[in-house]
This record gives structure tokens, C-alpha cells and sequence, in this order.
């Protein structure tokens, strides 16, 4: 049984024969060079579990936010655990301090009362619906990134086009286009040693030459696998910047390593999780704060991480539905509707808060107790994808979406 | 006494020594242990899993086998060949006329908490270890139990009754749950598990119902009671009746006295005692905790829940895209028998449909697994509950440890995703190599077995093994030549260039379409 050994593996790929966008060896200044291939790299990071906007992007201006949230309101700007003001009515939760220097920058662009207009509130619906890009239409097959894949011709044929980091891959790339689904690169290659590598990788292709979804499948894979062989052991982020040791700081720093790998990824999606805060939801402490200073400081490391590439990439965070207004008996808050996104990104025009402010009135709030919808999160996805991402069929993407434009939020491609 | 807390496998749950001292490596990182696990891809039809090639099929009894069994071993083969299949299937759907002592001796005494009182497990300290037992359990009879298609229905109910093991109370509910609910009634009404199951502390602390009360309802077990466990979603139920199951429901909870800690408890002063409407059914006033029958009645009684059940059983059985003739089939079943699962079944089996099904449907990571272990004769002499625990956890499928109450998902795709692939081909190469933690080797037993050793006598030996069906001519080319490496192939190899060919095609044999479908 011959030891294990790497080397000897990684000289077995060397003699395979490499498709011609493999990556380049030589390196045009990142942004240029992501500019002449035409578009942003789009992460995807979603919320899992319907997320509290109204405690992300505080409405600090507006009374009634504190007078239905006796325990778990942010407090208002002051000195101590308190809202970080934005602009005088909204603030930021105190956790996500870390995006207050992208804000200041010009990076950060939130947007308030967005969401999925359709009323479920059942979490497998709403991400169904958000992810396919139809809410409230279950004939729809692909997901809203598979469709933008498909109509943006961009002649690449990288297995990395879309990549999701995690577990099973989500909904909202499903579609014509594969996408390669893997946990992290140190660990996305074949565990064969004791076996002719290249052999066996050509054999276990050969066995899969149909054109069926488990060919495609199988396929996708062993090119993947070959891809992420070629980028090397170890990767060490710029700029000092330091991921937190969770998994959400380590799927961002695998996407920022694909990135600057210049692989051919166009879009790339995580999740982060465990926001479905019915009890002991926190205020500015706690459960969910906990989960903000996480988000944050990871979103804040992938920044410094990229800060040469962020002319090119939009970052936008979703969740399949807001909270409720008023926090509940178990100092929580219930299933709601409205909830906020934020866009990040060189080519955003951050430092400033985007979407009417419906308020919180009776007569304003979306059935008994949850925050209306002003913007339709669809035309956010859409104008990014249009303007950053060159798509110029966005509008399509998203079936039956009225308005597909969003005046201002980005700067041109 | 345990205190409910956070959900998500426990910290000390770590890699078992077994795993970490072999020399593998992809074992760290496992899938983001979130509350709420994304929903990845609701069943949408088209998009399935067959092969647009056909390959050779496999002989009846493998299909059958492949199906209705976790895998098919020899003697099994062997015992449908001589009694037939309809009297195998006879014979399965009467579990308790199976002489299964060996696997129920093995499983009464190494898993004792299984047969535990529920108050006494949860003061139990460090009780979330009881998880090696529930999962030993599974585990265990899946590879050795001939109670075959009993053990694939409890699965199948696992799924559709789904508990995270890992909510607040953690694996004594489930523990009780699969002992009381689905083992009790796997192969009986489907009314009776219904009933057993809205009775049940894990179902209703996993949904929530323990905090549903007259003065504050809660509708989370209400709502997937008609939209995962019976009529499916949207398929006649309004949002007023969700309401209506859940003032039906208000009240049923647990007990939080030490004595009968986390057992079912009722309690009438937390309960709506006015009249209800659920379905268009009046409920009068007064019944109290009889609501929950009435609903449960009211339900199985209604024709989506019969159409529901049908879909989902031929979907596990026969295609990602159930054929409709078969579905209506099941569903009149259903009606005419009160839910009679083993009535569902035979008619699922003896169904052209599910004879002309094979490789419609694609193995999930546990079947698998065992699949695997049992055609390559993998034996474990330490851990091996711990260390299969592990492995299934890095492929997403340890039993019961899927989070939302819809149950792991049960068609291609989802599981099919490049890092699902690669998680399974890693597997057969752990496998294939001896790196399986606590397992001893298998490649050199399977090369002292094989009649011959050139690639040629590897090849088929192997193959004919592993997959009890034909290879196309062009793939049975490929493997001989990868085995042979450039030597003859009718030439007995030797050295290392054997034992290389020969892990080689052990996980290319596993990792192919013929071991993948079922």
C-alpha cells in the first residue's frame, strides 16, 4: 500500500489535458480585469429562518417601534449598547457595527420594507418562492439565478460560473446551468491515493457519457475537482483582513479565494442560518445579536479581504419574510412580511437607505401586526443583474414582475 | 433534569476516534448545523434522476430487493428465488412471523435506552448520547434485520413524520416517538399512527403545540398536520381551518413535574372548549382532549389525505415522478381499506409500474452506504455506530437529523448536487481503500474471493458482485482496461498493480449509474 501523498496526486492532475478558461496564470489588476469580462461577481448571502429587519435596520426615528417592542428594542443612538445612526431615522443594530466603515465608504446600501409580496408565512413556502423568483407561483422549476445563467451568455463554460458554499445546493440556482455545490476547497478534491489517479478519474467519466442529470452531475464534479486542484494549498486573505471562526466567515473566505482565483465565477450564494427568533429574540444583546456580530464581522472580513476586487463584486444579503412588529409573549417576535436587504459593493451607491418607509400606524402595517412591502425585493435582484451583471433580459428573469428598476441604487456596469 | 436548549448536534459530539486515526482526510467539514436546514428543491417533477441510456436491468429480485429492501444480500436473494416474490412480499408484510431473534437480542442489549421511560431518560445527564443508540438501531437492522420491508417503512414514516432529534429535549423524544408511533404502527392504519402521532411529546414539543393555548395559539403543528403529515399542501384546507386544528389542539402539552417529566399531559385550563368547523365538520363544545380524535378522524377520512399518502408512497417506491395510473390506484386502495398500509404496499408491488421502474429513482447517502457495506462485506470490529454516525452527517442523511418537519427529501436532485456526488465518491474510496473508521479492509478479501485475477476475472467477479446486473459491453471495456493498466487483461496481475486495480474498480463500481440508481 503506497503512503499517502499529495504531491504525487497533484503531479497526477499535472499531466491532465485543461479546458481552455482554466484559469490564467498571469494576473491583470483584478478589477480591470473582471471589467472587461463584463460583470460583478454577485454573492448571494441568505438569511435562513425569516430574519428581523426592523432590528437590522432600526427605524429609531419612529415612536411606535418602541412602543410595540417594550423589551427587545434597539435603543435609540446614544452613548452605549445603542442603534448606530445612519442618516437621523434609521440606525444599524449595534452588532453589525463592523459595516458602519462600509457605510461611511460608500459601500453599503440598505434597504427597508423589501420583501416577497406573496402572505405566506410558512418558511418552506417563502424560500421556495423567494429562491424560484415566483412567490406564490409553484409551476416554476429553475431558480432566479439558473434563469439569469441561462440568458446571460457570457461564453463561459467554467465549472465555477455559480458556485453555493455549504450543504445541499439551493433552489435558486437550479436550472440549465450547472453550478458546483461544494463545503470548502481545502476538501472538495477525490480521496484516492492507493489508486491511479488519472485512470480513474477518466474511467469514472467514461462511465457517465450519457446526457442525463446524473451525467451532468457526475461530470460537473470531476471538473471541479480538477479546478480547485490547480488553486493551490493554502490561501492567506489580504489586507489583514480576519474572518471569524464560524462557518459563515469561512464560506465567505472560500468565495473571496475563488474570486481572486479567477476561476470564471460569476455568482456565488451562501446561507447563514438560525434566525427564527420566536423566543428570547434578544435586543441588543442576545440571541440575534450574536448572529448580526457574526454576519458582520465576516461581511466586514470579506471586504478588506477583496478590497481591490469590491469595484466588482455586489454583495446582497435576503430573508424569506421579516418579523413581526410587536414582539410577542416569549419576548420574540412571530412569523411577519416585510424585512430588509443590504447591497454592498464598489458599484453601489451606498450611504444611503433605500425603500419607502411605510410606517407603523395600524392602518399602514400589512394584515394585524407585520411591516408592509414597499419594495419588492425581485426589484432589487433586478436592477443588480441589469446594471451590475450586464443581464440585459432582468426583467424576464423574474416572471410577472411589474417593475424592474430601481432607480439609483447602483452606479453603471 | 435537562433543560430545553438550543437547538443543533451538541459540541461534544465530535469526530469519533475511529474516523480521525485513519488516514482520510475531507473529514471536517460537515454541513452548517443551522436551526432551520434550507428547504433545497420542493418536488417539482420533470427534473428527475433517470438515465437517459437505459442500462441492462437488473434481475426482478434485485430490483425488488433495491426497493423494498436497503439493499439486497445473498441469502435474501436466494430466499426470494425459492419462495417467489409475491409470497417474499406476503411474508415481509408479516414481520412478526420473521424470525429476527440475533438482530433483536443485539439490539435489546446494546441500545437499552430504546426500551426506556421517557422522564427517566430526560434526567438522565449527558442524555444526548442516547444518540449512538437510536442511531446503532437504525443502523444495525438495516444492515442485518429480515424484518426488510418493515424496517423500510419506519424509515419512510421517519421521513414523513419528521422530528430534528436535535430540538429542545433532544434524542429521548424521538427515541419514544420511534417506539411508540412509527415502530407501533409502520405497518398498520394510517389513521392509528396519525393519532399516535398527534399524541406524541417529541411531535408535539418539536411543532410547538406545548406552547399553543386558548389565550396565546400557536399554529405550527396545526399547520403541517394538514400540510406534511396528511392532506399535503394547499390540497383543500383554508387558512381558517389550520386555525380551527389549532384551537382544536390548544392544551395538548407536556408535563413538567419531575416524576412524569416531557410525558403527554393535557391541560384543560389552557384549552378552547368552544365549538369548532374543521373541513366543513362541526366539532361541538365540551369534548376537550377528544378534539384531537375528532380532527384526526375528520382527516383521514378526507380524499386528499388518501391521494397525499398514495403520491408520497410511490414516489419512495417507484419514481421521482410517480406515475399517476399507480397513485390512483393507491389512493382508491386507501380509501377502500381505511388506510390499510400493507394493502398500499401489495398494490404497489404487484403494480406494472413498479416492475418497469428501475433505475427511476437514485439511492439517498444512507441506503448507500449500506448498500455498499453489505455487497463488499465491510465489517466493523470497534465503533462502528459512532463512526457510520459521522459519515452520514458529512453526507447530510444521519437519520433524524434533518431540521424542518418536512423530512429529508426524497427525490434525485437533491441529492445530487456536486458535493453530494463527491461526499458518495469519497465514501467508496474510503471504502475501497480500508480507511473506513473501526472497519477492517475489504479490497484484499474481495481479491482472495475473486476466481482469477486479471482484470478481465476481477472485473466480472466484481461487478457481478457489487450489482447483480448486466454492464454495457463499452463500460465492462472501460474497467477492464483501467485495471489493467496497459498489461494484458486475460494476464493475472500481482503486486501492486492487483491491489491498485482492485480498489480502483471497487469504487468505480460503486460510484458508477449501476450502483447509484436503484
Amino acid at each position: 500500500m503506497s503512503p499517502f501523498n499529495r504531491r504525487s496526486f497533484l503531479q497526477a492532475l499535472a499531466g491532465l489535458t485543461l479546458p481552455a478558461w482554466f484559469p490564467r496564470l498571469t494576473f491583470a489588476a483584478p478589477a480591470e480585469a473582471r471589467a472587461a469580462q463584463g460583470g460583478d461577481v454577485l454573492v448571494c448571502i441568505f438569511q435562513r429562518g425569516a430574519a428581523d429587519g426592523l432590528n437590522m435596520l432600526v427605524p429609531f426615528g419612529d415612536d411606535l417601534y418602541y412602543q410595540n417592542r417594550p423589551t427587545i428594542a434597539i435603543p435609540q443612538p446614544a452613548a452605549g449598547l445603542s442603534a448606530i445612526d445612519l442618516d437621523g431615522f434609521f440606525g444599524l443594530h449595534p452588532a453589525l457595527a463592523p459595516l458602519k466603515e462600509l457605510w461611511d465608504d460608500g459601500l453599503l446600501a440598505p434597504v427597508t420594507a423589501t420583501g416577497s409580496h406573496d402572505d405566506t408565512h410558512s418558511h418552506f413556502d417563502a424560500m421556495e418562492f423567494m429562491e424560484s423568483g415566483a412567490p406564490g407561483n409553484k409551476s416554476v422549476r429553475t431558480g432566479w439565478i439558473g434563469r439569469h445563467l441561462e440568458s446571460l451568455d457570457t461564453g463561459n463554460e467554467s465549472p465555477f460560473r455559480a458556485i453555493s458554499v455549504g450543504g445541499m445546493a439551493p433552489a435558486s440556482l437550479r436550472g440549465p446551468v450547472p453550478a458546483t455545490a461544494l463545503q470548502s476547497i481545502a476538501e472538495f478534491h477525490l480521496e484516492a491515493y492507493d489508486v491511479r489517479v488519472k485512470q480513474f478519474q477518466e474511467t469514472l467519466r467514461g462511465l457517465y457519457a450519457g446526457e442525463g442529470f446524473l451525467d451532468v452531475q457526475a461530470n460537473q464534479t470531476l471538473d471541479a475537482v480538477n479546478s480547485i486542484a490547480a488553486l493551490g494549498d493554502s490561501y492567506t486573505p489580504a489586507n489583514g483582513a480576519a474572518y471569524p471562526d464560524s462557518d459563515f466567515g469561512r464560506a465567505l473566505r472560500e468565495i473571496a479565494r475563488m474570486i481572486k482565483a479567477e476561476v470564471g465565477l460569476e455568482v456565488a450564494c451562501t446561507d447563514i442560518g438560525d434566525w427564527d427568533t420566536h423566543e428570547g429574540q434578544g435586543g441588543a444583546e442576545g440571541w440575534m445579536a450574536n448572529n448580526l456580530d457574526d454576519m458582520a464581522r465576516a461581511l466586514h472580513a470579506f471586504c478588506t479581504d477583496c478590497a481591490d476586487w469590491m469595484p466588482r463584486i455586489t454583495i446582497v444579503t435576503m430573508s424569506e419574510f421579516g418579523r413581526r412588529i410587536d414582539e410577542n409573549a416569549s419576548r420574540g417576535t412571530d412569523h411577519g412580511h416585510g424585512g430588509a436587504m443590504f447591497v454592498i459593493g464598489g458599484g453601489i451607491n451606498g450611504g444611503q437607505v433605500f425603500g419607502d418607509w411605510p410606517g407603523l400606524h395600524t392602518e399602514q402595517l400589512y394584515g394585524p401586526g407585520d411591516l408592509a412591502i414597499t419594495t419588492d425585493y425581485r426589484t432589487v435582484l433586478a436592477e443588480i443583474l441589469r446594471t451590475r451583471m450586464g443581464n440585459k433580459k432582468a426583467a424576464k428573469v423574474f416572471p410577472g414582475l411589474g417593475q424592474s428598476k430601481f432607480p439609483g441604487l447602483c452606479k453603471k456596469g | 433534569m435537562i433543560e430545553p436548549k438550543k437547538t443543533g448536534r451538541p459540541r461534544e459530539m465530535a469526530m469519533p476516534a475511529a474516523v480521525a486515526a485513519s488516514p482520510a482526510r475531507n473529514l471536517q467539514s460537515a454541513p452548517l448545523p443551522t436551526a432551520l436546514n434550507r428547504e433545497p428543491l420542493r418536488y417539482r417533477g420533470e427534473l428527475g434522476i433517470a438515465p437517459t441510456a437505459a442500462l441492462p436491468a437488473p434481475l426482478p429480485e434485485v430490483h425488488l430487493l433495491n426497493r423494498a429492501a436497503f439493499c439486497f444480500t445473498e441469502p435474501e436473494l436466494a430466499h426470494v428465488r425459492a419462495i417467489g416474490v409475491e409470497a417474499w412480499i406476503e411474508e415481509q408484510l408479516q414481520p412478526q412471523s420473521i424470525d429476527d431473534g440475533a438482530v433483536q437480542t443485539y439490539c435489546a442489549k446494546k441500545y437499552p435506552a430504546l426500551g426506556q421511560d421517557l422522564s427517566a431518560l430526560l434526567r438522565k445527564r449527558n442524555s444526548w448520547k442516547t444518540i449512538y443508540e437510536l442511531h446503532g438501531n437504525v443502523f444495525h437492522r438495516a444492515l442485518f434485520s429480515r424484518r426488510r420491508i418493515f424496517e423500510r417503512m419506519v424509515e419512510f414514516w421517519s421521513d414523513h413524520f419528521s422530528i430534528y432529534v436535535w430540538d429542545d429535549f433532544g434524542p429521548p423524544m424521538k427515541i419514544v416517538d420511534d417506539r411508540e408511533v412509527v415502530r407501533k404502527h409502520a405497518l398498520g392504519k394510517f389513521r392509528d399512527l396519525l393519532r399516535a402521532s398527534a399524541h406524541s411529546p417529541a411531535m408535539i414539543t418539536y411543532l410547538d403545540n406545548h406552547y399553543n393555548t386558548k389565550d396565546g395559539p400557536n399554529e405550527n403543528y396545526a399547520r403541517e398536520f394538514l400540510e406534511l403529515h396528511s392532506m399535503g399542501a394547499d390540497r383543500g384546507y383554508t387558512q381558517e381551518d389550520v386555525e380551527e386544528v389549532a384551537r382544536c389542539f390548544t392544551g395538548l402539552g407536556i408535563s413538567w413535574k419531575r416524576k412524569t417529566y416531557g410525558k403527554l399531559e393535557y391541560h384543560p385550563w389552557d384549552h378552547d372548549g368552544e365549538p369548532k368547523t374543521v373541513l366543513g365538520v362541526n366539532i361541538p363544545a365540551g369534548l376537550g382532549v377528544g378534539d384531537v380524535d375528532r380532527v384526526v378522524d375528520i382527516v383521514a377520512d378526507h380524499p386528499a389525505t388518501a391521494t397525499y399518502i398514495a403520491e408520497k408512497l410511490c414516489r419512495r417506491f417507484v419514481a421521482d415522478t410517480p406515475p399517476q395510473s399507480l397513485v390512483t390506484k393507491v389512493a382508491q386502495e386507501f380509501t377502500a381499506t381505511d388506510g390499510d398500509i400493507r394493502a398500499l404496499l401489495r398494490v404497489i408491488f404487484a403494480s406494472d409500474e413498479f416492475w418497469n421502474s428501475a433505475d427511476q429513482k437514485l439511492k439517498r447517502p444512507f441506503e448507500f452506504v449500506i448498500s455498499a457495506l453489505n455487497v463488499t462485506g465491510a465489517i466493523f470490529t470497534k465503533d462502528r455506530d459512532e463512526s457510520l454516525s459521522w459519515y452520514l452527517y458529512l453526507m447530510e442523511h444521519a437519520p433524524f437529523e434533518w431540521a424542518p418537519p418536512n423530512g429529508y427529501p426524497d427525490f434525485g436532485p437533491a441529492w445530487a448536487s456536486t458535493n453530494g456526488m463527491l461526499a458518495r465518491w469519497n465514501f467508496a474510496l474510503w471504502l475501497a481503500q480500508g480507511w473506513l473508521g473501526g472497519a477492517k479492509p475489504v479490497t484484499q478479501k474481495l481479491i482472495a474471493a475473486s476466481p482469477g485475477k486479471s482484470a478481465v476475472a476481477l472485473t466480472d467477479y466484481l461487478s457481478a458482485r457489487f450489482l447483480h446486473r448486466a454492464l454495457t459491453a463499452a463500460d465492462r471495456e472501460k474497467l477492464i482496461a483501467f485495471a489493467a493498466a496497459g498489461k494484458d487483461a486475460n494476464t493475472p496481475l500481482d503486486g501492486d498493480r492487483l491491489y491498485q486495480g482492485a480498489v480502483g474498480l471497487v469504487a468505480l463500481l460503486l460510484n458508477s449509474p449501476y450502483f447509484q440508481y436503484k
